[in-house]
């Protein structure tokens, strides 16, 4: 399957090197202590035809390396999109840790889905976020409110 | 003869997961929010098992223990309650719940209870016609109940269009004497649900 990821650091992406903090961090040159990035952006496009569009977004206020090459992200948010370039799906949670090369990011903190039109909202506790094959699992106390009154039901 | 068709005036509950999709004749109080309440939530965006069914799917809704889907009309509890989710993001085609389930609605003033391990919602688009049926099936043999009387049978099939049930298989029926004594020979034939 062919996947496309591309990671940017947008403009104004900043680097710092936090020397008051000897530990070095794995997976890291043994100068470097700590590395954080904001405005963390990774993009996944879907295949042909349609190879144009993106299909997801996954995107974050800011990015710090951990022990064993995770990335904490902060205030997290997921787009999934439609091959029409419409919003399938968002879901944001304050903070998430991300195993960026396997493309799975979990938290026990809250997340919460609402789908592109807004019609449904689905909240719980502790989540674990699967990039390819795309899948979420909500662990706890999930929680969804489907508003009815239209012409569309689980439209997700 | 194994089937009947009844003119049933009552909304079995799962009907709250397609009420805007099939709009039937009986049901036009207000529905208000559905709310679903579970302990576990799968979300499969893509090439999910669909268990050997013919269908198309652009992923599935998985709730799972405890379920308990709620709004004004209607009451669905289960254990598992699955959302297949169409092309394009269109109405859900079909809709699962899974063992344990029990459905409890309201409609005109009437409660119905109905109970079975498999309810199935499935909408299909035919020349143009939309159809919309939830089937009820599985061991124990699936139960309703309402103020009229009750019944069992292996299958039993709601048509949302129509209104009209199927049931079939293992047919046991049980009219309240009071509906029968209310149909004389000038009396309108008897509406069991």
């Amino acid at each position: 399957m062919k996947f496309l990821a591309v990671i940017l650091v947008v403009a104004g992406a900043a680097l710092l090197l936090r020397g008051a903090d000897d530990r070095a961090v794995p997976g890291l040159p043994a100068n470097v202590k700590d590395m954080r990035t904001t405005e963390f952006t990774s993009e996944q496009y879907y295949e042909a035809p349609n190879e144009q569009q993106i299909k997801l977004r996954f995107s974050g206020a800011s990015a710090i390396t951990l022990p064993g090459g995770l990335q904490e992200i902060r205030q997290v948010r997921i787009e999934m999109f439609y091959t029409n370039g419409s919003t399938r799906a968002v879901a944001e949670t304050p903070k998430c840790e991300l195993q960026p090369f396997d493309g799975v990011a979990s938290s026990a903190g809250r997340l919460v889905l609402q789908s592109g039109d807004g019609k449904i909202h689905i909240e719980g506790d502790g989540f674990l976020w699967r990039q390819d094959p795309v899948t979420l699992t909500i662990s706890n106390n999930v929680r969804t409110v489907v508003k009815l009154g239209t012409n569309s039901l689980f439209k997700l | 003869m194994k089937k009947l068709f009844f003119l049933l005036a009552f909304g079995i509950g799962l009907a709250v997961l397609a009420q805007t999709a099939a709009k039937p004749k009986t049901q036009k109080e207000p529905v208000g929010d559905t709310e679903i309440n579970a302990d576990r939530f799968d979300f499969i965006a893509e090439n999910p098992l669909t268990n050997g069914l013919m269908i198309t799917t652009n992923g599935l809704l998985i709730y799972t223990g405890h379920v308990l889907v709620e709004n004004l009309r209607a009451k669905v509890l289960c254990d598992r309650l699955v959302v297949y989710l169409p092309k394009n993001g269109e109405e859900p085609n079909r809709i699962e719940a899974q063992t344990n389930v029990v459905i409890v609605a309201v409609n005109n003033g009437e409660t119905t209870r109905a109970t079975c391990s498999l309810a199935v919602y499935t909408r299909t688009v035919q020349a143009g016609a939309t159809n919309s049926i939830v089937t009820l099936t599985g061991n124990p043999l699936p139960y309703f109940e309402n103020a009229k009387g009750s019944a069992t049978a292996a299958h039993i099939e709601w048509n949302l269009i129509t209104g009209n049930y199927n049931a079939s298989g293992n047919l046991r029926m049980n009219i309240k004497q009071s509906v029968m004594e209310g149909s004389g020979t000038n009396k309108s034939p008897i509406k069991l649900f």
